[in-house]
């Protein structure tokens, strides 16, 4: 007390003595396109079915190129030929299907088809599956990782 | 306990040795240092000098608790010219020992026991060798680490590690509860007293035998024995338990005598009984037990089985055996690019690895491996490429929040592991510091503590640059 009716709080007044902190930490190789380690992107996949069964909707869109069966089409189509590395793609919500010319979407079928969530490999059958069908992935070139 | 066929010390009037007697002989065949470790009372140091008797050598026994360092090498006088020393040779001096037992070796000076070093080593004394010594001989009470409370050896301390590594046999001498019942009797009954230990020249002519097919496998050790060894000092290691690159030398030699005293062809040693053998030999060639720290027995039995197994099985499954053996992940990663044996065995490999190691460990491999293993180069079948993606992915591209607690009075701090890390980073050439910033900043992100962060990352750019073609480990 330093008068009459004054009080000063010298200790312990019940407040925090510390705080917390956050950063967002955020690193990719994926995409670097210069730089000591470059892993371009080489294509970016995925396909809007809306209400449409993707499994359907593709076998229509293979008798419409003409051909009988995805083996076939795989063939025909040029693709990428060698093997990528595999990312979600979350940045834009892909065209409809129905916008986009019948070979383009079957290309982007085609390359679904030989994908997993992690990797594209051209040397594998197409699968086409609903869950393969509907990814939307990020394709990268992963050849200069180790340079 | 039935007796061992062809057992030899019985007929040297020595008993209760059975189960020991295939390494006592092994020490003989390979002529490497022997220590024999037990309380006092339990024939040590008769079993040896009836050896000695056995073989007809000519033999020294000191004591080393009492013994000055004359009584070794003799009284030292100036030659006729005066230009170098020699030393007065009494009966008990070493020089033209054919056999020394060093008695209680862990109760000398320590000075003695730097002197006994290069006897023990080198079969040399005062930098002049022995050139008749074959057999250097010790016997020591359990040191005081590892005495039980009813037993008192006063002064018997545990042995210095250089000078117990240099013992290739190093052999526990069972007391009372240990005998057999035959045995018991057999030593209790006072028949013998004081007589020369004679078997005709059994033993000898044995020994002759053996050490010749020994000296003849030497320059052509059978492949299996020298994988074996080097497998069970992998996992040895891997336990915690390390075995000096020497004592893998004296295990090989050891194991081949002890096959070849056992009648086994050491170039077809397989079966239960060689099993068992093998692990008799590793346990007794442990130098930790010298010095007061015996190795943990499971993590020997453990490391025994894995080795085992190692070498005994076939093809693939030995391939993924000696791939789980390595510790460390550049290695494991050569043998994945270099041998791996196909496809279903690379990813039964990869997968077991994912699940096995901690997974700071698991993402360093991961993302060393994955783009090799995306690219097709690795004989990775595709499950296990999709598991080395689904976790590398993570790594790839890492997107995460960290948080730490900064003191009221204090503002701008940095999270204490990004502080390290940075300091990690600044020293790196740009391609491995992009690579190295994905898997610490990941290692952070996920709440993985590094140990030693800077080991951690020189074992994962050894790793990225054995995928890439670029380096064997």
């Amino acid at each position: 007390m330093t008068g009459a009716g004054t009080w000063v709080r010298e200790a312990n007044s019940g407040g925090p003595s510390s705080r917390s902190r956050s950063v967002r930490l955020a690193t990719t190789v994926l995409g670097l396109g210069s730089g000591p380690i470059r892993c371009p992107r080489v294509l970016r996949v995925g396909l809007d079915f809306g209400d449409a069964d993707p499994l359907a909707t593709v076998r229509d869109l293979l008798r419409d190129c003409g051909f009988d069966d995805e083996a076939e089409a795989r063939e025909a189509v040029a693709l990428p030929p060698a093997p990528c590395i595999c990312r979600p793609d979350a940045t834009k919500r892909p065209k409809p299907i129905g916008a986009l010319a019948p070979d383009e979407a079957l290309y982007q079928a085609l390359v679904l088809g030989l994908c997993t969530p992690w990797r594209y490999d051209p040397a594998r059958p197409v699968l086409w599956t609903r869950t393969s069908l509907t990814r939307r992935l990020e394709l990268f070139s992963g050849q200069e990782f180790y340079a | 306990m039935a007796r061992r066929k062809n057992a030899h010390l019985p007929g040297l009037g020595v008993f209760g040795f059975d189960s020991i007697e295939p390494l006592i002989l092994s020490a003989l065949v390979t002529e490497d240092p022997l220590l024999l470790i037990g309380p006092s009372g339990t024939g040590k140091t008769y079993l040896l000098n009836s050896l000695s008797e056995a073989l007809g050598l000519e033999h020294r026994h000191y004591n080393a608790s009492l013994i000055s360092f004359d009584d070794l090498v003799g009284f030292p006088y100036p030659d006729e010219e005066k230009t170098a020393v020699r030393f007065l040779e009494t009966p008990a001096t070493v020089w033209g020992a054919e056999s020394v037992l060093i008695d209680e070796i862990n109760r000398c000076k320590p000075e003695h026991q730097n002197r006994l070093f290069s006897l023990v080593h080198e079969r040399k004394i005062q930098g002049l060798p022995l050139d008749a010594l074959r057999y250097r001989w010790a016997a020591m009470n359990p040191c005081s680490a590892d005495q039980s409370p009813d037993q008192d050896y006063l002064g018997a301390e545990p042995l210095d590690a250089a000078l117990a590594d240099r013992f290739a046999v190093i052999l526990d001498v069972g007391d009372w509860d240990a005998l057999s019942d035959k045995d018991r009797r057999l030593v209790a009954a006072p028949a013998g007293e004081g007589a020369i230990a004679n078997d005709d020249g059994r033993l000898k002519a044995a020994l002759a035998t053996w050490r010749q097919a020994f000296t003849d496998h030497l320059d052509r050790c059978p492949a299996r024995i020298v994988d074996y060894v080097c497998a069970v000092t992998t996992a040895l290691l891997e336990g915690g338990i390390r075995l000096s690159p020497r004592r893998t030398r004296l295990i090989t030699r050891t194991l081949l005598a002890a096959l070849i005293v056992e009648g086994v062809n050491p170039d077809a040693a397989s079966g239960r009984a060689c099993d068992a053998l093998f692990r008799k030999v590793l346990d007794a060639s442990l130098p930790q037990r010298a010095s007061g720290t015996a190795p943990a027995a499971e993590k020997v039995a453990a490391a025994h089985r894995l080795a085992w197994n190692a070498v005994m099985a076939k093809g693939a499954e030995q391939w993924l055996h000696y791939f789980h053996l390595e510790r460390r992940l550049d290695r494991k990663a050569q043998l994945l690019v270099t041998t791996c044996p196909n496809a279903d065995t690379g990813t039964l490999a990869v997968e077991q690895l994912l699940a096995q190691e901690p997974k700071e460990r698991a993402a360093a491999f991961a993302l060393a491996a994955f783009p090799a293993a995306a690219a097709g180069r690795l004989r990775v079948g595709a499950e296990g490429i999709n598991d080395l993606g689904r976790l590398a992915q993570d790594l790839l591209t890492v997107d995460g929040e960290i948080r730490w607690q900064e003191r009221i009075s204090t503002s701008g701090t940095t999270h204490p592991e990004l502080v390290t890390i940075s300091g990690l980073l600044s020293g790196l050439e740009p391609a491995r510091l992009v690579r190295a910033k994905q898997l610490l900043y990941y290692c952070i992100v996920h709440n993985l503590t590094l140990a030693d962060p800077r080991a951690f990352e020189e074992e994962f750019d050894r790793s990225v640059r054995v995928f890439g073609g670029g380096g064997a480990a």
